[in-house]
């Protein structure tokens, strides 16, 4: 899970997992509680289903130290919220719930116990699609993104060229388009996202993407001079952010031009960066398997 | 034009998953699920298509002809099952028309909640950052006709294989469905694979809720109460979540598909104790499942021993034990892999040294 894992939080771990994954609803309650209600009133097939192995889910997944033994093997930090799936909760409390409301022999009593059902899921639940919207087409990416994915390749002349896209769009592009190569890997990405650049790791010329992040996520301090080689050494001649973005003057200033514009982007290029790509050739290599042990 | 191709492609992956599933649940003179034939079918289906894809991917040969090997299999398995199972086939669907005549307002209401759900999960628009990785993967794969030796976020060629993901040839198979039938990756993967998930969760619990309750109208209120709790138990990391949003991604597969499987196969168990062909369900799922995404790793051998041990023991059944840590050896092998590998002991080169 982000931001929270086993060795800073010890036992404290599973609970902040727990508060994270249920984030405010109400469904892992319930599940406990028509636990106890299959244990009182449930059948002895009902009760074969569902209680030994829940049991066994909170000895082991829902205990506070396992996880800690788990990381020890393993990194478990980022993952462990996964064993939560296993609690059938999708399944018990539907059960339940019918068998409540529809046991109910009279009649306004079995209506009053859906509304209460019916408000519990409401008021206890986020609505998955509350912020959500349509996607503009069959791709479900942005149109504006083919538009400039098309505008490139068009000024580039080349099959593969290269590029850098803000956040979302550095996500993006290249489930649509995998011609179009990125200067920047997404966990680079995220970690420009959460940290700035040292003054060490800008000195580092093996890596020439801390510079343009430094610049274009950042907006640290970066000499114009630096940020361009770091463009060329990457051989990422398009650079693309959105208008209004707050380095776009800087960027005209280092030296890249504007080639288009759509909607509320605009696509720049460094003419000095060549961009072309090619595959690498596997005609005449060899079919076999190459493994080799590291340590 | 595309869209008639992704709603045709989706009908022909389930005739497919019929048909894998059918050799494993279908037998003469006794009742069987479709929902179970056809999401065991899937499994099988991945189990197979890894072992065609693995030896193709660690010998640098190209995508299409993986795509054109896999065809052969793939058919024949198909035709085989209609010829054997054909009559099977149309006596459940024979059945399902009069079942369908006396449970008319059930089905027809099942129906529509799996069609809208569909829907919502086809058109809405959805970030997340794993599809990334992911679908990008399936347009890497197709695009350089190559599998997975290019990294899918910048499309750099890639020294090594990232064992992460390398197991999981789920992806590579989307990449042969659009190899074969020139659908765009983002089509294939987050319209016919987000379908064909969400229609099958719907299948498994529609199994469920007829499994638990014979009347329609309770099975129906379990049914509809299943799918409420999918659209309100949302966050980052709940199963549901996944389902909704992320329907193409392994993750949802094994949260979705995998989880629910493996208990209706416990429930069948509770209920029959000494059905055939139980433990060979499982293993298939169990081995499916390690195709289908890593975190299958980590996820079903716990969902196992949670579900099956403590009945094994509190029935002195025994010898169950051994077919479960059989179920689980894909799962278990995997892991121990990709640990050796995390830890620094290998790694599987993208060309020959």
């Amino acid at each position: 899970m982000q931001g929270v894992n086993v060795f800073e939080n010890g036992i404290g771990y599973l609970f902040k997992c727990l508060n994270l994954y249920t984030s405010g609803t109400g469904f892992f309650v319930m599940y406990l509680f028509c636990l106890a209600y299959v244990f009182i009133k449930g059948s002895t097939k009902v009760r074969e289903m569902f209680i030994p192995n829940a049991v066994v889910l909170m000895i082991t997944v829902y205990n506070p130290f396992v996880p800690i033994v788990l990381d020890r093997i393993f990194d478990v930090s980022s993952e462990y919220y996964r064993l939560f799936w296993i609690a059938p909760v999708i399944i018990l409390v539907p059960y339940v719930l019918t068998t409540v409301i529809m046991d109910e022999k009279c009649t306004s009593r079995k209506v009053l116990y859906a509304i209460l059902t019916a408000a519990m899921f409401i008021l206890g639940g986020n609505f998955v699609y509350s912020g959500g919207h349509a996607a503009q087409n069959i791709y479900k990416i942005d149109d504006e993104l083919i538009e400039i994915s098309d505008l490139i390749h068009e000024d580039s002349g080349t099959e593969y060229t290269r590029a850098f896209f803000e956040y979302g769009y550095n996500m993006e592009i290249r489930q649509y388009d995998p011609k179009m190569l990125l200067a920047i890997d997404r966990e680079q990405y995220l970690y420009a996202v959460n940290y700035s650049y040292t003054d060490e790791m800008l000195s580092d010329d093996g890596m020439p993407e801390y510079k343009i992040l430094a610049v274009l996520v950042r907006n640290q301090n970066v000499d114009e001079g630096d940020f361009t080689d770091a463009l060329i050494k990457t051989a990422t001649p398009y650079v693309v952010l959105t208008k209004g973005h707050p380095q776009t003057s800087y960027v005209r200033s280092a030296g890249l031009r504007e080639i288009g514009q759509t909607g509320t982007h605009t696509v720049f290029k460094l003419d000095g960066a060549v961009g072309d790509y090619g595959l690498v050739d596997y005609t005449g290599a060899e079919h076999r398997f190459s493994f080799r042990r590291l340590k | 034009m595309i869209i008639l191709k992704a709603a045709a492609l989706l009908l022909v992956n389930f005739i497919i998953y019929m048909a894998f599933g059918s050799f494993f649940c279908v037998r003469k003179g006794q009742n069987w699920s479709a929902a179970v034939t056809a999401a065991t079918g899937f499994f099988a289906y991945h189990a197979l298509f890894a072992a065609f894809c693995l030896p193709v991917m660690f010998t640098y040969r190209p995508l299409s002809l993986l795509a054109r090997i896999w065809v052969f299999p793939c058919a024949l398995i198909t035709l085989f099952a209609i010829v054997l199972f054909g009559r099977q086939w149309h006596e459940k669907i024979r059945k399902a028309a009069s079942v369908f005549s006396e449970g008319r307002y059930f089905f027809m209401t099942v129906a529509a909640v799996t069609a809208l759900a569909v829907l919502f999960a086809v058109i809405t628009y959805s970030f997340t950052l794993d599809a990334a990785y992911y679908v990008a993967n399936v347009a890497t794969n197709v695009d350089t006709d190559m599998i997975n030796v290019y990294d899918p976020f910048t499309g750099n060629w890639q020294d090594h294989f990232e064992l992460r993901y390398v197991f999981a040839t789920y992806f590579a198979n989307d990449a042969v469905i659009c190899t074969l039938t020139g659908i765009p990756a983002l089509v294939e993967t987050k319209t016919v694979m987000t379908a064909a998930v969400m229609i099958m969760a719907n299948m498994l619990y529609v199994r469920i809720c007829t499994s638990f309750f014979k009347d329609h109208k309770r099975a129906l209120l379990m049914y509809v109460l299943m799918t409420f709790i999918n659209y309100m138990f949302i966050s980052l990391y709940t199963s549901s979540n996944f389902l909704m949003q992320r329907t193409y991604e392994g993750k949802s597969i094994v949260a979705n598909i995998s989880v629910i499987l493996i208990f209706i196969l416990f429930m069948e168990l509770c209920e029959l104790p000494d059905a055939k062909g139980l433990f060979v369900k499982l293993f298939i799922v169990c081995l499916g499942t390690a195709t289908v995404s890593s975190t299958a790793n980590m996820v079903i051998p716990a969902e196992v021993f949670v579900l099956f041990v403590p009945y094994a023991v509190l029935k002195k059944k025994w010898g169950m034990l051994p077919k479960l840590c059989l179920c689980i050896l894909p799962e278990i092998a995997m892991m121990l892999i990709y640990v050796l590998y995390v830890k620094g002991y290998f790694a599987i080169y993208t060309f020959p040294r």
